[in-house]
C-alpha cells in the first residue's frame, strides 16, 4: 500500500454567516505502517481534520491523496447498535459486498478471527449496546481489522477506557499499523503520543508534525495546551 | 437472550411459518357458509361441491388481503425501525398512511368505485412519501433521518387536514359513512383480483428490503458510519424508503387504515430473532401476517356485523404491545 | 399507528374548519332571503320545503346539481349553511344562522331527551323560536300538521297530512315482498340491519330484512350476504347497481336462480332513506302498490317537491 499524502490541506467548516473555522494548511506524507498521534486542545479541530482526511467533510483547500479506502472511527459511545458484536464486526466487509445479497461466510469468519485476536471472542453473540465502552471499542477496532482499509482514522480511541482496556486498544492500534495500514489517532493521552511514530499537534494557530520527542517537549506542550504539565494531563503518567 | 438467538432463529422462523399456515387454514375453513372440511379440500383441487367452491372463492381473497396487509405493514415498520434506530417508528413515519387515506377519501367523495378508490389510496400514499422525501432533501441537513421524520410529520398532518376538508364536503348520508368505514379498515372489501394486484407492490417492496439486508444494518449506524464502511447512504436509504412506501401504500389500498401491526410485529419478532435486518424483516412479516389473520378472525367472530379491523388492531395490538413491553423490561 | 380517525374526530376537525370557513364561505352567497324559517337539519329542510317552500331560508346541505335539476328553480337559489343539529356533515355556525334573521327554527328528527336538551340550549343562544318535531315515520301526518301551523300554511299542512295518512295506511297493508338485503355504499357491504331507520320503509311494508344482528347500520362481508341468501337486493346507489348487475357473486343465489336487484330513485331525495324525512313517503306509496297507476305517485311527488309529473323518476328492477 502506498502512502497517504496531504497537500496544503486546509481542513475546516464553512459557517453560515460568520467566520469559517479553518485550520492552518497542512502538508503531510504518511507511510504505510505508521502510527501518527494527533494531539491538541479541545476544540482545536482534531475531529474536523480526521473527518476531512476520511472524506466525510470536504476540505476548504488543498488535496488529500488516499492510497485506498479510508475507515473512520468516531469517539467511544457514538456507535450504537442492537445486533451482536460479531455482526457489527462482520459489517466491516460491507463495502466489499456492495452488490452481493448478503455477507459471505468468510466475512463472519474474519470477524470471529478479529474478535479472537483482540481477545473479545466471548462477546461475539452479545448485543453491542450491552457491552461496556472498552469492550465496544475493541469490537469496533476488530471491525477495522475486518474492513482492512488502507488508512484508519480513530477519534479519541482511548477516551473513557480503564487502563487495561486502554492498553489492549493501544496494542490493537499498533497491530493495525503493523499490517501495513496507516493509522491516525487523536488522543489526550500523551504517553500514547509519546509511543507513536509521529505526533501531529494542532495549536491555536499552527499545525506541526514532528517526532514525539520534539512535539512533547515541555515548551511545545506548553505552547500547545497553555499549561505546565509534569506528566500526562489526563492520567498524570510521566512523559518518557 | 442473545446467545441463543443464533440457534433459535431458524427454528423460530419455522414455528412462525407453521403458525401462519395454521391461521390460513382456519380462515379458509370457517365462516357463515357452512362447508365441511372435506368439501373444502376437494374444492381446493377444483372438484368440490359448488357450495365449497363458493366459500373458497369468498374466503380466499380475504385471506390473501389479510396476510398481504399484515406482512406489508410489519415489513415496512421493521424497515423504518431499523433505518431510523427508533423503536417507535411505524409505517406512517413518512405520512404514507395518511396520504393513502386522503387519496381514498377523495376518490370516495368524487364518487369512485372500489377499484378506483384503491388505486387512489395507493397513489396518495406514494405521493405523500415522495413529498416527505423531497422536502427532507431540500433541507440538506447533516443527518438526513431527522429531516425525514419531521417532513413526514408535516406531510402526514397536511394529509389529515385534507381528509378533514373531504369529510366536511362529503354527503352525510352516503359518502361520509362510506369514507368512515373505509378508513376504519376491512379485509373483506377486496376481490380476488384486487388482492392479487396488491401483492405485486408488496412483494417488490419486501424483495428490496430483503435484498438490502445487511446494508440496512449499516444505514442504522448513521450516515457517517455508512460512508466510512464504504456504502453510499443516500441512495440506499431512498431505496429502503421507497420499498417501505410501496408496501404501506399497497396495504392501505387493499384494506384501509390498519394501525399497530407495523409497530407491534417488529417488536415481537425482535424478541425472537434479534436485531439483524436479515432476520428481523422476514420474521416481522410473518408475525404481521399472523396478527392480521388473528384480527381478521375476530372481526366476524361476534355475529354478522363486521368489526372494522382498524379498531380491532388497536384494541388487540395496544395491550399486546404493553404486555410485550412489560415482559421485556422485566427481563432486561 | 395513529388510530384511524373516527366520525367524531372528523366532525371535530370539520367544525374547527367550518368555524373558520363558515362566515367567509357563506357571507357572499347570502342575499336577504325570502324565507325566514331555518331548518336545523336536512330532514327538517325537506319538511319545510314540502309545507311552505317559500319560507325556507337555506339548505343545511345543498343538494347536488342532479338533485337541484329535479327541484323547482328557487331551490338552487338558496344558500347552504350546514346543520345546526345532529347527523353528519358540516355543522353550522350560529352566527351564520343569525345573519339569516330567522323567525323560526324547525328541527325534525329524533325527539328524544338529548335532542330536547339541545333544542333548549339553542333557543337561549340564538334567541329564536326553536321547534322540535318528532320524525318517526308513522307520525308524518302529525308532523305535517304541526309544520303547517308553525309556518302559517295550515291548509297546505292539512292536505299533506291527509295524503300522508292515506299513504301510510296503505303502506301498512302492503302486499308481502321478498326477503331483501339493503346495500349501501359503493361496494354494497354496508347495510341497515333489521330495525334500523334506513330500512324502516321496506320492513314496514312487510319485506323481510335478511340482515339481523344489530339494530343499526353496519358492515358485513360478502360471504355473510351469500349465507343469508336474500331474494332481492335493494339499493339507492346507481353505481353499485351498475357494478353488481353483472357480478355473479351478487346475482347468483344458492339454488342457482338469479337474485333480483332493485334500484330505487335517489333524485331529488332517496325514496326510502337519505335523508330520513318525508321523502320516505314516496317509498311507502310505491311499496303499498308497486303496480299502481303512476298518477298517484306523481301527485305525491309534486306536492312534496314541486315536480311536474313527467319528471318523476321510477324504481327499476334490474334484469
Amino acid at each position: 500500500m502506498s502512502g497517504l499524502v496531504l497537500e496544503a490541506l486546509v481542513a475546516g467548516r464553512v459557517a453560515r454567516g460568520g467566520a469559517d473555522f479553518r485550520l492552518p494548511p497542512l502538508d503531510l506524507a504518511a507511510r504505510p505502517g505508521e502510527v501518527i498521534a494527533l494531539i491538541g486542545p479541545n476544540g482545536a479541530g482534531k475531529t474536523t481534520l480526521l473527518k476531512t482526511v476520511a472524506g466525510l467533510i470536504p476540505p476548504l483547500a488543498g488535496r488529500v491523496s488516499r492510497p485506498g479506502p479510508v475507515a473512520y472511527l468516531p469517539p467511544p459511545g457514538a456507535v450504537s447498535a442492537g445486533f451482536s458484536a460479531l455482526h457489527l464486526a462482520a459489517l466491516g466487509r460491507a463495502g466489499r459486498r456492495r452488490w452481493s445479497p448478503g455477507l459471505a461466510p468468510e466475512d463472519i469468519e474474519a470477524a470471529r478471527a478479529a474478535l479472537a485476536r483482540l481477545e473479545v471472542a466471548d462477546l461475539a453473540d452479545r448485543p453491542f449496546d450491552r457491552l461496556s465502552s472498552g469492550q465496544q471499542q475493541l469490537v469496533l477496532i476488530a471491525r477495522l481489522f475486518v474492513q482492512d482499509a488502507a488508512v484508519c482514522l480513530l477519534d479519541e480511541p482511548l477516551a473513557l477506557l480503564d487502563p487495561a482496556h486502554a492498553q489492549a486498544v493501544e496494542a490493537a492500534i499498533r497491530a493495525l499499523a503493523a499490517e501495513g495500514r496507516i493509522v491516525l489517532a487523536s488522543s489526550h493521552h500523551l504517553p500514547f503520543a509519546a509511543r507513536a511514530d509521529r505526533v501531529l499537534a494542532i495549536g491555536p494557530d499552527w499545525i506541526e508534525a514532528a517526532a514525539p520527542a520534539h512535539a512533547l517537549s515541555p515548551d511545545r506542550v506548553r505552547a500547545l495546551f497553555g499549561v505546565e504539565t509534569p506528566g500526562c494531563p489526563c492520567c498524570g503518567q510521566a512523559l518518557s | 437472550m442473545d446467545p441463543l438467538t443464533r440457534q433459535r432463529g431458524p427454528a423460530a422462523s419455522l414455528v412462525l411459518a407453521l403458525l401462519a399456515l395454521a391461521g390460513a387454514a382456519t380462515v379458509l375453513a370457517t365462516g357463515p357458509l357452512a362447508a365441511p372440511p372435506e368439501a373444502l379440500i376437494a374444492a381446493l383441487f377444483g372438484e368440490g361441491p359448488p357450495e365449497a367452491e363458493l366459500a373458497l372463492a369468498l374466503r380466499g381473497p380475504r385471506l390473501l388481503a389479510a396476510m398481504t396487509c399484515g406482512a406489508a405493514l410489519a415489513g415496512a415498520g421493521a424497515g423504518f425501525q431499523i433505518l431510523f434506530r427508533n423503536p417507535l417508528a411505524s409505517p406512517d413515519l413518512l405520512g404514507v398512511t395518511s396520504g393513502a387515506g386522503f387519496g381514498a377519501a377523495l376518490a370516495l367523495l368524487l364518487g369512485a368505485g372500489v377499484f378506483l378508490t384503491q388505486s387512489a389510496a395507493f397513489a396518495g400514499g406514494l405521493h405523500a412519501g415522495a413529498l416527505a422525501v423531497a422536502c427532507a432533501a431540500l433541507t440538506r441537513s447533516g443527518d438526513g433521518r431527522l429531516a425525514l421524520i419531521l417532513c413526514g410529520i408535516v406531510v402526514g398532518a397536511l394529509a389529515t387536514a385534507g381528509l378533514g376538508v373531504v369529510v366536511i364536503a362529503a354527503e352525510p348520508y352516503s359518502q361520509l359513512p362510506s369514507i368512515t368505514w373505509w378508513l376504519l379498515g376491512s379485509f373483506t372489501r377486496a376481490t380476488g383480483a384486487e388482492a392479487v394486484l396488491a401483492l405485486a407492490p408488496v412483494a417488490l417492496g419486501a424483495a428490496i428490503l430483503l435484498a438490502l439486508g445487511f446494508r440496512l444494518d449499516v444505514l442504522s449506524l448513521g450516515d457517517e458510519q455508512a460512508r466510512s464502511l464504504g456504502l453510499r447512504a443516500t441512495p440506499l436509504r431512498l431505496l429502503a424508503l421507497a420499498a417501505a412506501a410501496l408496501m404501506t401504500s399497497a396495504a392501505v389500498a387493499v384494506a384501509g387504515v390498519v394501525g399497530w401491526i407495523g409497530l407491534l410485529a417488529p417488536h415481537a419478532a425482535r424478541r425472537v430473532v434479534g436485531e439483524r435486518a436479515g432476520a428481523l424483516i422476514p420474521a416481522s412479516m410473518a408475525v404481521g401476517a399472523l396478527f392480521a389473520l388473528l384480527i381478521d378472525r375476530l372481526s366476524t367472530a361476534f355475529g354478522p356485523v363486521e368489526i372494522p379491523v382498524g379498531l380491532l388492531s388497536a384494541a388487540v395490538g395496544a395491550p399486546a404491545f404493553l404486555i410485550l413491553f412489560v415482559v421485556t423490561s422485566r427481563r432486561a | 399507528m395513529r388510530t384511524p380517525p373516527r366520525r367524531s374526530v372528523l366532525l371535530g376537525l370539520g367544525s374547527a374548519a367550518a368555524a373558520g370557513l363558515g362566515p367567509q364561505a357563506c357571507a357572499p352567497a347570502l342575499r336577504s332571503p325570502a324565507g325566514d324559517a331555518v331548518a336545523a337539519g336536512q330532514p327538517a329542510a325537506l319538511l319545510i320545503w314540502a309545507v311552505a317552500r317559500e319560507r325556507l331560508a337555506a339548505w343545511p346541505r345543498k343538494p347536488d346539481a342532479a338533485c337541484l335539476a329535479a327541484l323547482p328553480a328557487p331551490a338552487a337559489g338558496l344558500p347552504e349553511t350546514g346543520a345546526l343539529a345532529g347527523g353528519g356533515g358540516r355543522p353550522a355556525s350560529p352566527e351564520v344562522i343569525a345573519a339569516l334573521k330567522p323567525r323560526l327554527i324547525i328541527d325534525y328528527g329524533d325527539a328524544d331527551s338529548e335532542h330536547r336538551g339541545l333544542a333548549a340550549r339553542m333557543r337561549t343562544r340564538l334567541g329564536v323560536e326553536w321547534r322540535l318535531i318528532d320524525g318517526a315515520l308513522p307520525r308524518i301526518p302529525d308532523a305535517f300538521r304541526e309544520a303547517g301551523r308553525l309556518l302559517g300554511a295550515v291548509d297546505r299542512g292539512a292536505n299533506l297530512a291527509d295524503a300522508a295518512a292515506e299513504v301510510i295506511e296503505r303502506w301498512r297493508q302492503a302486499p308481502p315482498g321478498p326477503a331483501f338485503y339493503y346495500a349501501r355504499g359503493a361496494d354494497g357491504l354496508e347495510t341497515g340491519f333489521r330495525g334500523a331507520l334506513a330500512t324502516e320503509v321496506l320492513e314496514g311494508a312487510g319485506w323481510t330484512n335478511v340482515a339481523e344482528g344489530s339494530r343499526d347500520i353496519g358492515r358485513v362481508t360478502r360471504e355473510q350476504v351469500v349465507a343469508w341468501d336474500p331474494e332481492a337486493i335493494v339499493t339507492l346507489d346507481p353505481a353499485f347497481a351498475r357494478a353488481a348487475a353483472d357480478d355473479p357473486l351478487w346475482r347468483r343465489r344458492r339454488d342457482g336462480s338469479r337474485r333480483r336487484l332493485l334500484l330505487l330513485p335517489e333524485i331529488p331525495f332517496g325514496w326510502i332513506d337519505r335523508p330520513p324525512s318525508v321523502n320516505r313517503l314516496l317509498g311507502c306509496a310505491w311499496l303499498a302498490d308497486p303496480e299502481a297507476a303512476w298518477m298517484a305517485l306523481a301527485r305525491l311527488s309534486r306536492s312534496l317537491y314541486g315536480l311536474a309529473p313527467g319528471e318523476v323518476p321510477r324504481p327499476r328492477w334490474i334484469p
